[in-house]
């Protein structure tokens, strides 16, 4: 009898282990085809819009991988698990990424080797953020990635504050107004052939956007250059 | 014939339910119906083999000041070229001749020394392919950042001694007939 329970465990163990072994060989992999994926993407932004500045690419289950901003101090864009998952396709994560490789590309200018301009962003984030979130749909149209996706993709993962007036951040809605004035101003392609305009987070931007839009369409119907003031 | 209409009451009820309620974006269905809209020009057919390059030297028609509802995003400026341009012996472009360029976006001056910013992009040349032009060209204001900053930093212990810093403002960026502008062209940078 004992012998049969002996080799039960035997055989038990075995079995979980193996299971086990194979678990973790799964998420190896699955972490490799992450890290190739926005590899790949990361390259083809850099390479389509002719940016000679080093960057790398790092993809991350743990919330924060480094301290302080890597994108700005070692030129390296980690991409957080948490960021990840409310991409739902490629031109999504090209947003992600975009967005903070024109950070980082503006970490290489001006004085002392960009030391400078770093500590301006870390000083004035919400000034900044305006300009990256256009530089980045200007990076990913160069790439061939569909911009609209920059809008559903801050839809879905950026919350909404009350007031921005004392906070380091833009309210969003803001920003995706900003965006949605700029892809009609410089792209409008995209915007009369939307790939995305059923989708559910379009479809929400839509709905959620219906004042800031109004006010975008006083300014093209009255032909003004002047910058509107989106809530 | 009572079949048939119920078939047709029970198929119209049920496409009816399932049908979702969707918004259009009537503002884009109206303001760009009647305007023709092509697919911007992309970059995925880069070959980077290449040193081989000719340089351009251009300046401002006229010019411009990064102030708040003075300029725009998208706004297309003319420049003139200073210098004939030969390439393999070819006249590519005589001096004088006009190019565009678009504003691709701007920053107005900020807070704590921060200069505002043009940023000039989609230089259309004729004869020439965008895509193997390098670069773009950034102009900046006047940067006090380097002395306001530390400035800041070191009030910061006394409060709000650190915050007086704010009312200290960059320059805005402006670009005249003064500024030179480079650009370099790549003939062979596509596969």
């Amino acid at each position: 009898m004992n012998k049969i329970i002996a080799l039960f465990i035997v055989f038990f163990c075995m079995f979980f282990y193996k299971a086990f072994a194979i678990e973790d060989i799964n998420s190896v992999l699955n972490d490799i085809k992450n890290q190739n994926n926005i590899t790949n993407i990361g390259l083809k932004i850099l390479n389509a819009n002719k940016i000679e500045n080093r960057m790398i690419f790092a993809y991350s289950k743990e919330d924060k991988l480094i301290k302080g901003e890597p994108g700005l101090t070692q030129r390296q864009i980690v991409l957080y698990d948490k960021l990840i998952k409310y991409a739902s396709d490629e031109n999504e994560i090209a947003a992600i990424l975009a967005r903070e490789i024109a950070k980082s590309n503006e970490s290489y200018s001006g004085k002392l080797r960009g030391i400078v301009s770093s500590a301006q962003i870390k000083a004035a984030p919400k000034k900044f953020e305006l300009l990256f979130d256009k530089r980045a749909i200007d990076l990913m149209v160069n790439a061939d990635y569909n911009p609209i996706a920059f809008i559903t993709y801050t839809n879905k993962a950026y919350p909404q504050k009350r007031y921005d007036l004392f906070s380091s951040h833009n309210l969003t809605s803001k920003r995706l107004a900003y965006i949605y004035e700029y892809i009609y101003t410089k792209y409008p392609y995209y915007l009369k052939n939307n790939e995305y305009l059923f989708s559910d987070a379009y479809q929400n931007f839509l709905l959620t956007s219906i004042e800031n839009r109004k006010k975008f369409q006083h300014k093209i119907e009255s032909g003004s250059k002047e910058i509107i003031k989106y809530e | 014939m009572n079949k048939v209409i119920y078939t047709f009451l029970i198929f119209f009820t049920f496409t009816t339910i399932n049908a979702k309620a969707t918004m259009i974006d009537s503002f884009v269905d109206q303001t760009l119906k009647n305007v023709e809209v092509i697919k911007p020009i992309s970059n995925t057919d880069y070959n980077y083999e290449s040193l081989e390059n000719f340089k351009i030297k251009l300046k401002i028609t006229e010019n411009i000041y990064g102030k708040k509802n003075r300029i725009y995003d998208g706004q297309k400026l003319k420049f003139k070229v200073l210098e004939d341009v030969f390439y393999n012996n070819e006249l590519i472009l005589k001096r004088s001749d006009i190019v565009t360029g678009t504003i691709q976006t701007y920053t107005t001056r900020g807070m704590n020394g921060i200069p505002g910013m043009i940023i000039i992009d989609n230089f259309e040349i004729p004869g020439l392919d965008k895509n193997k032009l390098k670069g773009l060209y950034v102009k900046k204001g006047l940067d006090f950042t380097i002395y306001v900053l530390p400035l800041k930093w070191a009030l910061t212990p006394l409060p709000p001694t650190g915050s007086l810093t704010n009312i200290l403002l960059g320059g805005n960026a402006k670009i005249t007939d003064k500024d030179k502008i480079i650009i370099e062209y790549y003939p062979y940078w596509q596969k």
